[in-house]
């Protein structure tokens, strides 16, 4: 078992990782890019390393080495699915807290992933081998538009472009090979046939080093924009008994075939018709795993700590059960009124919601910056109910009382998702914005709304202005501080 | 009583309010009043015709941000907007700081509104920022590479003078 893990990420991930270390008696050592210096997660673990990025494998594997770790934990995105560092992290003579990086350099590449899948008798998507953009357009024309550019080497929506059009192919091809680039290193992409109205269900899996390998049920993620996940069920309302383990054990099947290790998620696409097609294995920890821990009761990364010690995966695991429904939404700096942009700001007033069956996963601080360094995401909000419907219930009223002022989110957009009827009723599809919530617009303010502009405020401090004066103001006499106070003001990021 | 033109999304308005008293008001197309409660940081609790009212208000540079009843609202200081000259009618802006990743037109060239000119890298993604008119493209201040801000001018586009064959829809 590790003594010391030093966590290779940056934001909320690193603060729950942390929380099951520390619950568990380990120690917790974070990093931090020039960017980050005042960030949350900085505080997250005993000591914080600088480091010039989080994708500079050397100098992490360093700052490991300088504070006496002796494991890694990549946490999701930077370098979590690269086969390379998890060679080198194991070189260095610390254990890797993730799968055995043979398994990860054949699931981790789409394309090799999807030869070993159809080895493995599980239907994939029909799609092409990685290629230029130029080489790819006969590819596209081959499997009939519409067509999906998908980068080879990652995940999360980044590199992937809808192409409906052979006359668009190239320009969209040449971006999307261009942001596999940026965001993985690794320019190649390659194109998979788009199927409409299909659903995005994914099985979580967790492997052991005795050959165990479990299926801990599935997640269902299909609304999405941008090609990114932004709420997250499990069970699904679209699987039955039947399916669940039909899509569990083609997912067994698959980790099993490349001695899987640690935590992994098999995504399939759910046509209307029943049939589900192998999209991609995601060989890490997933951003929407919550909603498997609501369910299962299992702590995902205290099972990912136990099996990178060698210890067989515990009862409870290999027996999991299911009880109630949960649901998570992805809070983003963005604004959903004109087409997703991600938005930068200072968190001037930032409240987390409580209560029965409610999880936050953040590290948002007041008076914090979000930058326009890293990803957009500001929070995980899930939760659980004994039913669908509670869970929903839940969800709405969580969302109602989470604030975040100082940058645009798209908390209110989330909130009339999880309202609307089709989503009540289950109806979800890989279209559900489009065909439901298009063109969303904040509506008319109501009067109290428009009243709050003769409030006496003090403007929040400028960016580079002199840190914010008092925090949490309190007074049990309100008239005495109408002049000149600064509300909601945070410490200086 | 102080009148202020604000920006709530898309639409404009007045809001004309003052706060005596412990009393707040409003007038205008939605009059009402209400007694300030409870002041406590950022948390105003108002009594009105529609029962407790709690407001979590913070102010910047450029408006308001407010909190109700489970919404967020931004009210933007609509100043930018109606003071910026006609002629200002077809720059592109920088919604955020960002680096310059492609620059898709050259000047002189006609777009049509809504026609991609200038690709931004910011927060890892990739945003393709379209002609806010149709036209012919007179600016391109900024090259591949360089570093911009946020309100920063990354194109300006001229409409087409009337009559001209180019400005049918």
């Amino acid at each position: 078992m590790p003594r010391r893990v030093l966590v290779a990420n940056r934001g909320e991930i690193v603060l729950r990782i942390a929380r099951t270390c520390h619950a568990r008696g380990l120690e917790v050592v974070t990093v931090h890019s020039p960017h980050d210096e005042g960030a949350p997660h900085v505080t997250g673990g005993s000591r914080s390393v600088g480091v010039p990025s989080y994708l500079d494998s050397t100098a992490l594997i360093d700052a490991a080495g300088a504070s006496g770790c002796d494991a890694v934990h990549p946490g999701y995105g930077f370098l979590s699915e690269n086969a390379a560092f998890a060679r080198a992290v194991t070189e260095a003579g610390l254990t890797w807290i993730g799968p055995p990086p043979d398994a990860m350099a054949t699931l981790g590449s789409k394309t090799s992933a999807r030869a070993h899948v159809e080895r493995a008798g599980v239907p994939v998507v029909p799609g092409s081998a990685p290629g230029t953009p130029e080489q790819l357009a006969g590819e596209a024309a081959r499997l009939g538009y519409p067509v999906l550019v998908k980068a080879a080497g990652g995940g999360g929506g980044k590199g992937m472009e809808v192409v409906s059009a052979p006359a668009d192919f190239l320009r969209a091809a040449r971006a999307a090979a261009d942001e596999a680039a940026r965001s993985f290193a690794d320019p190649s992409v390659y194109v998979e046939k788009l199927i409409g109205r299909a659903r995005h269900v994914e099985v979580q899996v967790m492997g052991d080093r005795h050959g165990n390998v479990v299926a801990l049920g599935e997640r269902e993620c299909s609304i999405q924009r941008r090609h990114q996940k932004i709420v997250e069920e499990s069970p699904s309302p679209a699987v039955d008994e039947a399916l669940r383990t039909s899509m569990g054990d083609a997912a067994i099947a698959i980790a099993r075939a490349v001695g899987y290790v640690s935590a992994g998620t098999v995504e399939y696409l759910l046509a209307p018709d029943g049939t589900f097609y192998f999209l991609e294995m995601n060989t890490r920890l997933q951003v929407e795993h919550p909603v498997t821990e609501w369910v299962t009761g299992l702590d995902l990364v205290w099972l990912q700590l136990l099996v990178a010690g060698g210890a067989e995966l515990p009862s409870a695991a290999m027996r999991p059960t299911r009880r109630g429904h949960a649901i998570e939404c992805r809070i983003y700096a963005e604004d959903p009124a004109s087409g997703f942009l991600p938005q930068a700001g200072r968190l001037s007033c930032v409240r987390e919601p409580q209560g029965p069956g409610v999880r936050v996963d953040s590290a948002l601080a007041e008076g914090g910056d979000v930058t326009i360094h890293y990803d957009a995401m500001l929070a995980k909000l899930s939760t659980w109910g004994h039913d669908r419907p509670e869970a929903i219930a839940r969800m709405r009223e969580a969302l109602r009382r989470f604030v975040i002022l100082g940058v645009r989110t798209n908390i209110d957009h989330l909130q009339d998702i999880v309202a609307h009827p089709a989503f009540a009723r289950g109806e979800l599809s890989t279209s559900f914005l489009d065909d439901h919530v298009a063109g969303w617009a904040p509506g008319s303010a109501p009067p109290a709304v428009l009243a709050a502009t003769a409030l006496p405020l003090a403007t929040t401090a400028r960016r580079d202005g002199p840190g914010p004066g008092t925090s949490n103001v309190r007074s049990p006499d309100p008239w005495a501080l109408l002049e000149g106070f600064t509300p909601c003001a945070g410490a200086p990021a | 009583m102080t009148t202020r033109r604000v920006r709530v999304g898309a639409v404009e308005l007045e809001a004309t309010a003052r706060l005596q008293g412990g009393r707040l008001t409003l007038e205008g197309p939605q009059p009402c009043a209400w007694e300030v409660r409870l002041l406590r940081g950022p948390e105003w609790v108002l009594v009105g015709p529609d029962g407790v009212e709690c407001l979590l208000v913070v102010r910047d540079a450029s408006g308001w941000w407010v909190h109700h009843r489970g919404r967020t609202w931004r009210l933007g200081l609509s100043q930018a907007a109606t003071s910026r000259a006609p002629e200002d009618h077809g720059s592109l802006i920088a919604p955020m700081p960002g680096k310059v990743l492609e620059v898709l037109v050259h000047e002189g060239e006609e777009v049509r509104a809504g026609a991609p000119l200038v690709v931004l890298s910011a927060m890892k993604m990739r945003i393709e920022l379209k002609s806010p008119i149709a036209g012919v493209v007179t600016r391109l201040p900024h090259a591949v590479g360089d570093q911009v801000d946020a309100g920063v001018p990354l194109a300006h586009v001229d409409a087409p003078a009337p009559g001209d064959p180019t400005a049918a829809p």
